[in-house]
């Protein structure tokens, strides 16, 4: 664990909230490409990752430092979503229209397309094993580097390069077995 | 697929990671098979939706607001909250008028032993000078107990600041 993780750890133990809050900000997006991947684009994922932030402040004073901060934190909301997965998964509703895609001047209906594409992609990417599936998810949606994946998911970095590669491939296949129209570029409907 | 065919060499030839080599026979490959020209558009356009995939996610500030309403910990409050809600206010006032009042008592109690007994007749020179001595000591106590409230208000300010209510419950 990095001395700025620890400084951060401690505080937020003692019941500094900037420190934890902090905390969360820096794995924010590790987090939510973590439940994503759980989850899936099906999932309530934004109620899941409240979840994961409560789980991680009470299990934080547990926390002794021996993994680095982000492998804790992925592993605390893999479970989290695990276990929420379990729990909800018979009312599992489909995910809302998502109001950030409204952005600034974008033409509206390419933002559809753009949206569109991303939910069929996610809905492939809930065919893959799930490491392949988790390392995309932290590589694209979590915007961590290979190295950091293999940190955080605790494995080399060659299993890291050969579970996306993996990954695309099947992708590949996917898009072209269900017809690669609504991939091609501009996203348009298949 | 034709084992002929690169297709799994595609996305490292997008990744940049084949020798040169490698990327040579890629190159040559590609300008000759239709096929893998198609796949190579394939997963130029998929690696194109997984760059999208980060703008699925909600942005931090959205995050920590519902985590700040539902369960978490209360804002840092304005001053205007803190300082100006009519309790402390009140509060304030009547500490910084106790601390006044604690200063100035003994000169208060001297002016009115000295003018009691004789409140009905005009002043003598000396109780008009220490009348006018305890008005500029009153106007001197605005300023006293306007300071003494700023330094309170501040404090409190500071304080409230600190104060972390309701952090991680439910």
């Amino acid at each position: 664990m990095s001395d700025n993780d620890r400084t951060l750890v401690e505080k937020a133990i003692a019941g500094d909230e900037r420190s934890f809050a902090k905390i969360l900000e820096e794995h924010y997006r590790l987090i939510y490409s973590v439940v994503r991947g759980i989850a899936g684009s099906t999932g309530d994922t934004e109620d899941v990752v409240q979840e994961v932030f409560i789980k991680i402040f009470r299990a934080l004073p547990g926390f002794r430092g021996e993994a680095r901060l982000s492998t804790w934190i992925y592993r605390v909301a893999r479970n989290e979503a695990l276990n929420a997965l379990e729990k909800r998964r018979p009312s599992l509703v489909p995910l809302k229209d998502c109001e950030e895609l409204a952005d600034g001047d974008e033409d509206p209906a390419a933002a559809h397309r753009r949206k569109v594409t991303r939910e069929r992609l996610e809905r492939l990417m809930e065919r893959l094993d799930e490491p392949q599936r988790m390392a995309l998810e932290l590589r694209y949606m979590g915007e961590r580097s290979y190295e950091e994946i293999a940190d955080i998911m605790d494995i080399p970095l060659g299993t890291v390069k050969t579970y996306i590669y993996r990954g695309k491939l099947s992708l590949k296949r996917m898009m072209t077995a269900s017809g690669a129209g609504a991939f091609e570029k501009g996203g348009g409907e298949s | 697929m034709n084992d002929n065919h690169i297709e799994e060499l595609i996305p490292r030839y997008l990744d940049d990671e084949l020798s040169d080599d490698e990327r040579s026979m890629v190159a040559a490959h590609l300008a000759s098979c239709a096929e893998c020209r198609s796949s190579l558009e394939t997963f130029t356009a998929l690696e194109e939706s997984l760059a999208e995939l980060g703008a699925a996610v909600p942005s931090w500030k959205t995050a920590e607001a519902r985590f700040t309403r539902g369960h978490g910990f209360e804002k840092r409050r304005p001053l205007a909250s803190i300082v100006f809600n009519a309790p402390v206010f009140l509060g304030l006032s009547f500490i910084a008028f106790g601390i006044v009042l604690f200063l100035r008592g003994r000169l208060i109690l001297l002016s009115l032993q000295s003018l009691g007994p004789r409140l009905s007749t005009p002043l003598t020179g000396f109780e008009e000078a220490l009348s006018r001595l305890f008005a500029a000591a009153a106007g001197a106590d605005v300023a006293v107990l306007l300071s003494i409230y700023v330094l309170l208000a501040l404090a409190v300010l500071y304080a409230g600041n600190e104060i972390v209510v309701g952090f991680g419950r439910k």
